[in-house]
């Protein structure tokens, strides 16, 4: 990989292990430097990191062999790095008050620089709320480059409902690429890396902190021109993207949720805030002008009709309920709906209770 | 003096002729018993002298040498007092009389005669070895009353024994019974117009039985998945003799068997999550015992709250789920029992019970359902044909009178399906749909170009597996038979494509 000389000062300060990121921000000047001016941060640095550790971070930094063990690492692993510094460094990041000094990347770094929307959630879902995440994601995707984590629920829906329609994505994780967290979700990343792009702050070695999420979350936002929260309960780390994406001037959408429903409520917080409310995918294409095709009609059977448009008119419904609102014998039904789900257009929610998927 | 008696040892479900040689000599006073006895033939020599005494008789007080031929196979059961005593009796000159009879039982030390387990399966292979006059204890002179062509006596004593071979008593044999008078009084406790609403887990029990399918009922804590499941014998065919001396020669090797001396009623197994890999298949060291699996052979096996059982436990199943029969290798041999029985289990859909559930949340954690659902393996899965959702039970639900169907209906429909897959395949040496390999697939099951449309939007909407879809393909072949069609129509391919809730999305 050929770096700048800038790009290779930013990639070996991150690479000290001993350096915080406000730390190395200081040690740059807050980006006005390109490289870090140790003799100017000298006394900051002893004061917060003791002397010791002072002169080993400055040693490391033009110790060539550290150097060249760091980025052989690197290049083994086939990162690549976008710094601060790099012409791939989205200008959308540029402008959140701590834009990350480095971004490890694995897949096609070119993403960075294309429009992003992001999808974020909550961990815990239901299988209905999956869907609708990766029916929405799958939609945005032929728009956006859509934006997520990995966690498992609607992040890794959004990931898959993009990746599943031949859209593009970038996953931000809050650990390094040797960590992979959740394990659960490796695969994913694997096609995240082939198909889409992942991203990381964090050097390869480094495990998954509670904290990183919250710390991860801004990237999540300052990628995205526009962020749409699936699921969050009333406390949710999902909250906290869609607050930050509001605090850089971005939008902020949400699903509504019904009364009572826990993982909704974060939601609905964000609606009585301001949020704009997103039950239909031309909410969002509207809100940017974009124009869209109704979704081409799929043939349907009279008796597939009718049931199709009961269960979008009335949500999720049990078998029984639905075969005596079509007038129907519940084994009429099951055909019917069976038909429905090979065709896409309804999902089986669980404990026999079916809804419509589009 | 020397006298030999013909006996019987069990090896799994085999009878084996075990002659019982005496020989009394001058000598020290000793009593030694060869051929490999384990402890209950060991020990058998005090209710023998116990028996012998207390019947009028001398036991005699000079050297016994006693050896059990073949002297290589390993010997069970207390079944060898009888012949033991009559072999002493005989040797020391006390009985002189025509002894050419099987005999079997344990000896009380009164000198009554006790019931012994295994007499069923000993009979059979006896008579197809060509022995036909056997002594047995009373108490086993039902289980005897169903083997035709044999001569048996079922006899209280010891003396009486000795009395009727002498000619001193006249006994007659044992009346032989037709399946049918037993057969008759059979009754099941629970029946399918009991369980409210449950419609389409009704429906896949319903499919399940008439094609040998295994199933998996999941659904929340307390719908009735184990009320449904003890309902599937109800509608399952009446056992055939041949099927009912199946079952009963496994119950009788085990010491199962009820007082009518023959199971009547289709087998229904629950093993506790807990159990071994060893009960479930079968096994031991001395000797090799029947399993859970063998137990439920022509009936039902019903494994509740599946993720609970050990993983080796569940893995162990493959097998004969595969093959309906188990063979138990052991350092001292092998053993094959049967093993065909519809396998239905019961799951929760997550730890807690609640998701999917309409009414209660779910607490439990993405990881959490899927290391709960990662305990059943795929390739466990791919044997279960049939995987459907039990409803939560609404309290409606429970108190409405509607109608349900009763067990009988279903059976009747069952019985046509069977009866119709019995003719299609009496050619091909399988029972049922669920049996069909790829080329009775190939054979059996033509699609149209309609189903074939069908079945392949499925595969890609789904992403089902090669496994999944001959899976699809038998079942509904079965719901076609239910339906008296010959042809497989798009409505049963769209039917069988419901019953995969197990493949979890």
């Amino acid at each position: 990989m050929m770096y700048t000389e800038e790009e290779i000062n930013v990639i070996t300060l991150s690479g000290i292990s001993e350096l915080s990121y406000k730390t190395s921000k200081i040690l740059l000047d807050d980006f006005k430097a390109t490289s870090p001016d140790f003799e100017k941060h000298g006394n900051y640095l002893i004061k917060t990191l003791s002397g010791g550790v002072y002169n080993k971070v400055k040693a490391k930094f033009y110790d060539p062999s550290f150097r060249a063990e760091m980025f052989g690492g690197l290049d083994v692993r086939g990162i690549e790095c976008v710094t601060y510094f790099s012409k791939l460094y989205p200008d959308c990041l540029k402008n959140i008050p701590d834009p990350p000094l480095l971004l490890y990347c694995k897949g096609d770094t070119r993403l960075l620089g294309s429009e992003c929307f992001s999808i974020v959630g909550a961990r815990k879902s239901t299988p209905k709320m999956r869907d609708d995440c990766k029916n929405f994601s799958a939609r945005l995707s032929e728009k956006f480059t859509i934006v997520s984590g990995l966690a498992e629920g609607a992040d890794a829906a959004a990931l898959e409902g993009a990746l599943d329609a031949g859209g593009r994505v970038i996953s931000v994780l809050a650990n390094g690429f040797d960590r992979i967290y959740p394990p659960s979700n490796v695969n994913l990343y694997g096609r995240v890396a082939e198909h889409g792009l992942a991203v990381t702050e964090y050097r390869p070695e480094v495990p998954a902190r509670d904290y990183h999420f919250r710390v991860r979350n801004r990237i999540i936002a300052g990628l995205s021109r526009g962020t749409l929260v699936a699921s969050a309960a009333e406390r949710s780390g999902a909250l906290i993207t869609a607050n930050l994406a509001a605090d850089y001037g971005r939008d902020v959408f949400a699903f509504p949720h019904s009364v009572g429903t826990g993982l909704g409520a974060g939601c609905n917080k964000l609606i009585k805030n301001g949020a704009n409310l997103a039950d239909n995918i031309l909410d969002i294409f509207r809100f940017y002008g974009l124009d869209l095709l109704e979704c081409e009609k799929v043939a349907l059977t009279a008796d597939e009709d009718a049931v199709y448009e009961r269960l979008r008119l009335t949500g999720e419904a049990h078998l029984t309920e639905l075969a005596q609102a079509v007038d129907k014998q519940p084994r009429e039904l099951v055909l019917i709906l069976s038909a429905l789900e090979i065709k896409g257009l309804v999902k089986n929610a669980g404990g026999n209770r079916y809804c419509a998927a589009r | 003096m020397f006298s030999k008696i013909t006996s019987f040892a069990l090896n799994g479900l085999d009878g084996v002729p075990v002659e019982v040689e005496t020989d009394i000599n001058k000598g020290m006073v000793a009593y030694d018993l060869v051929g490999l006895p384990d402890a209950a033939v060991k020990e058998s020599r005090e209710r023998v002298r116990s028996a012998i005494r207390n019947s009028a008789l001398n036991f005699p007080v000079t050297k016994i040498t006693i050896n059990l031929a073949p002297a290589d196979l390993k010997k069970e059961g207390s079944h060898f007092d009888l012949p033991l005593a009559i072999s002493i009796l005989k040797a020391s000159d006390q009985l002189n009389a025509d002894t050419d009879y099987v005999f079997l039982g344990e000896l009380a030390l009164d000198g009554a005669l006790r019931p012994v387990a295994g007499i069923l399966p000993i009979l059979i292979s006896a008579r197809d070895r060509g022995f036909t006059r056997f002594i047995v204890p009373f108490p086993n002179a039902n289980e005897a009353s169903y083997i035709e062509g044999v001569t048996v006596y079922a006899l209280k004593s010891l003396k009486d024994t000795v009395d009727f071979l002498k000619g001193e008593a006249q006994f007659s044999p044992v009346a032989p019974r037709g399946f049918r008078a037993a057969a008759g009084a059979r009754a099941y406790a629970g029946d399918m117009s009991l369980v409210k609403g449950q419609a389409v887990a009704k429906r896949a029990i319903e499919i399940a039985v008439a094609g040998g399918h295994n199933i998996l009922l999941s659904g929340p804590p307390g719908t009735g998945k184990t009320m449904l499941a003890r309902c599937i014998p109800t509608i399952m065919p009446d056992l055939t003799f041949e099927e009912a001396l199946e079952v009963t020669k496994i119950l009788s090797v085990s010491g199962e068997l009820s007082e009518e001396g023959i199971a009547t009623l289709r087998p229904f197994r629950t093993p506790h999550h807990t159990a071994s890999t060893v009960s479930l298949c079968g096994g031991g060291n001395a000797k090799i015992r029947a399993g859970e699996v063998s137990k439920a052979h022509n009936g039902v096996l019903f494994l509740d709250e599946l993720p609970e059982y050990t993983r080796s436990a569940l893995e162990s199943l493959r097998q004969p789920l595969e093959d309906r029969v188990i063979t138990i290798t052991r350092a001292g041999g092998a053993v094959t029992f049967p093993a065909d029985f519809i396998l239905c289990a019961g799951m929760n859909p997550c730890p807690c019970g609640n998701y999917g559930s309409a009414r209660l949340t779910c607490t439990c954690t993405p990881s959490q359902i899927h290391k709960y659902r990662s305990k059943v393996s795929g390739p466990l899965l791919d044997r279960i044909d049939i995987q459907v959702e039990a409803d939560a039970v609404e309290y409606d639900d429970l108190v409405a009178d509607a109608d349900e169907e009763s067990s009988a209906e279903i059976k009747a429909r069952v019985e046509r399906a069977r009866h119709i897959q019995r003719e299609r395949f009496a050619d091909d040496g399988i029972k049922v749909n669920s049996n069909m390999r790829e080329v009775h697939i190939k054979k059996y099951c033509r699609l149209s170009r309609e189903c074939e449309s069908i079945l392949k939007d499925a595969f890609e909407r789904f992403r089902l597996s090669a496994r999944a879809r001959s899976r699809i393909i038998k079942v509904a072949r079965t719901i076609a038979d239910l339906d008296l069609s010959e042809e497989i129509k798009p409505a049963h391919v769209l039917e069988a494509v419901s019953y995969r809730s197990g493949d979890f999305k």
